[in-house]
């Protein structure tokens, strides 16, 4: 039976292996960051760097959560639809009583409680991730256009968490925080092993379906923040806000080099994902080109990452046969 | 009672006992739904999604997934709108160019899939991030107008049996169905890619050309997308960004409602048509009956998982060695 002892050296090599891994992306991240500031006035100052941390912080914090499902093997579409459900319910309680900090708690809940929802279809019902999450996006996605078209303003306290850099903020201490979690609880472990061998993390003693559940659990949490620091910096709450950035999630874990078959990834790397992404898009919007050149340049990206990925791994491979 | 559910079992009779009751309570409630125009109206508002699901179905069987089809849908409205409304061609040749347009997308997904390995989930994420992107960019997102009328005739005419309206895009559809079903049935091909679905390991030592089944799998999918792509332009008479917007979805409900596990290794043709007939019928009667889009998205969800739970209890009760 699995010890956390005998779990450690394992954990500890997967971990290793991951920052190695993410060392490209800050240099794209900051190669991004150079040609924007050079080509496109306007992108390089305080204000417009701001707003570009808090769109990195949303999607960052939705991206945190996805890794972890990720890592299992799974997938989870629905954080977006999440985000919109439980940031409509806190606007419509906000708007009720007046209140901040119950509504924002009730935000956070909520958001626990939908994704226990995929938990339990994933997990104890053994849908498979990408039908389950398809479907409840629908209907969470559904559920929070007939609650809420538009609330707007929300209260001015609220407002401060979206102003400056307290998104970002936000984002590096989710960050750390569910680094350790992967890293440092027994949980975290159980993780990685779910996602590397889910037949033999049951035969050493893993209760894989809670396990699996549990990740969706925490993907809800997480889409639950990224409600508050959302509705915070709109300073409005919508029925179709942040509609298809799943998809924006989804990009930023897998650029961040998180393997969507599952046991391979990290948080660090989905977090330096969001925030090339980010930048990204308001760098194009800055220097003035189409936005919608961003979606397509997202897919290419998304390509070019797997097929690294691809080459990458037959080079390890032709390596090993040498030796 | 045990004997009766694994005779149903045996014959899937879930998906046509669901439909036969929807259509029952329908015609029961409101008096318009089983009217000649009512049913034409909504098989030709369907068969687009018709042609995407038997493509689904293959590509489902092979134990992949394809979530680039509504991508796919809108990519190849908007070129062939490009080429024939903005630059003037030939609409024969602009439907062309779009089906070619599609063909590639096809190669992509088939070839990176199906030869490189990479996970469908995550290549097909990214053509659909792609092509969705390029329809978007084409006109900066504005919608063509202008068809001539014998394009506008290929899916808005229909042939009169009696008093009953055949609309010709049926006709292409139930083609589309029929030829699948047939390849399936008959032909080695079809045996290939059940095989291939139930494991490629054996499916290669066999002889089979797994690689170039898979990849025969996506590019017929993103071929048949293609051909819903012109036959949508033509039922709009304009080309638009959005066609096709939510088709991976629908067209994934579609094949499981009809039984079709996500799993792989089988594949029913038939059971498609039928699930997509029940998500017409749900659609049209909610409709009918005065319920909201959001309602009747909700349902479909709701469908789609109690599908996915169905099928899990065929399994078990249709015993071992039962797919």
């Amino acid at each position: 039976m699995a010890s956390p002892e005998t779990g450690k050296p394992g954990a500890r090599t997967a971990h290793s292996a991951t920052t190695l891994r993410e060392l490209p992306l800050f240099f794209v991240l900051a190669a991004l960051i150079g040609w924007f500031a050079i080509t496109a006035p306007g992108f390089f100052n305080p204000i417009n760097l701001a707003s570009v941390s808090r769109d990195a912080a949303v999607i960052g914090i939705l991206g945190l959560g996805l890794t972890v499902v990720v890592i299992t093997g799974g997938i989870d579409l629905s954080c977006a639809s999440i985000l919109a459900l439980s940031a409509c319910i806190m606007g419509i309680l906000m708007d009720r009583t007046g209140t901040i900090f119950l509504p924002a708690v009730a935000c956070v809940a909520v958001a626990g409680f939908l994704g226990a929802g995929n938990g339990f279809l994933v997990g104890r019902l053994g849908v498979p991730p990408i039908v389950a999450t398809l479907a409840t996006l629908s209907l969470y996605r559904m559920q929070a256009m007939k609650m809420v078209k538009l609330i707007s303003p929300l209260p001015s306290g609220f407002r401060a968490l979206g102003s400056g850099w307290n998104a970002f903020a936000a984002l590096l201490v989710a960050l750390v925080v569910m680094m350790l979690v992967l890293s440092r609880t027994r949980w975290g472990r159980r993780v990685y092993a779910v996602g590397g061998n889910s037949v033999a993390a049951r035969l050493s003693g893993i209760h894989v379906g809670w396990t699996v559940g549990w990740t969706y659990v925490v993907s809800g949490l997480l889409a639950g923040g990224a409600a508050l620091l959302a509705s915070a910096t709109l300073n409005s709450v919508q029925g179709t806000m942040f509609m298809g950035y799943e998809l924006d999630a989804v990009a930023a874990v897998v650029i961040g080099g998180t393997s969507i078959a599952g046991g391979r990834g990290g948080v660090l790397g989905t977090a330096l994902g969001a925030a090339i992404m980010s930048t990204l898009r308001n760098g194009l919007i800055v220097a003035g080109m189409s936005v919608y050149w961003y979606q397509a340049i997202i897919g290419c990206a998304i390509l070019l990452v797997a097929g690294l990925d691809y080459a990458l791994n037959r080079m390890r491979e032709r390596g090993q046969e040498r030796v | 009672m045990r004997r009766l559910w694994s005779r149903l079992a045996e014959y899937r009779l879930g998906a046509p006992l669901i439909l036969l009751v929807l259509l029952i309570y329908f015609s029961s409630t409101s008096p318009n739904f089983l009217s000649p125009y009512n049913i034409s109206t909504s098989a030709r508002q369907y068969s687009e999604l018709g042609l995407v699901a038997v493509g689904m179905t293959l590509v489902i069987a092979t134990g992949g997934i394809d979530i680039s089809v509504g991508g796919t849908v809108g990519m190849t409205s908007m070129v062939m709108g490009l080429l024939a409304i903005s630059l003037g061609w030939n609409v024969a040749a602009a439907a062309a160019a779009g089906l070619g347009c599609a063909a590639l997308i096809g190669i992509i997904n088939g070839w990176a899939i199906a030869y490189l390995g990479l996970q469908p989930v995550l290549v097909t994420l990214a053509t659909l991030s792609l092509t969705r992107g390029i329809a978007y960019i084409l006109t900066s997102g504005t919608s063509l107008a202008g068809y001539p009328p014998v394009f506008s005739a290929l899916a808005n005419g229909s042939v009169n049996v009696g008093a009953f309206p055949l609309p010709y895009p049926v006709f292409l559809t139930a083609a589309a169905f029929l030829a699948g079903w047939m390849v399936l049935r008959k032909t080695t091909f079809g045996r290939a890619v059940l095989a291939v679905g139930q494991s490629e390991g054996a499916a290669h030592l066999s002889g089979i050309h797994v690689r170039r089944t898979k990849f025969l799998c996506y590019l017929s999918l993103s071929l048949l997308a293609g051909v819903a792509g012109i036959m949508l332009t033509s039922r709009a008479s304009t080309s638009f960004a959005d066609a096709g917007r939510n088709y991976e979805f629908e067209a994934i409900t579609a094949v499981v409602l009809g039984g079709t596990s996500l799993a792989g290794g089988e594949a029913n043709m038939l059971g498609t048509l039928v699930g997509l007939a029940t998500m017409a019928v749900l659609r049209n009667g909610m409709s009918l009956a005065g319920q909201s889009d959001f309602n009747r998205t909700q349902m479909l969800a709701a469908a789609l998982i109690a599908a996915v739970l169905i099928d899990n209890l065929r399994r078990r009760f249709a015993g071992p060695g039962k797919g």
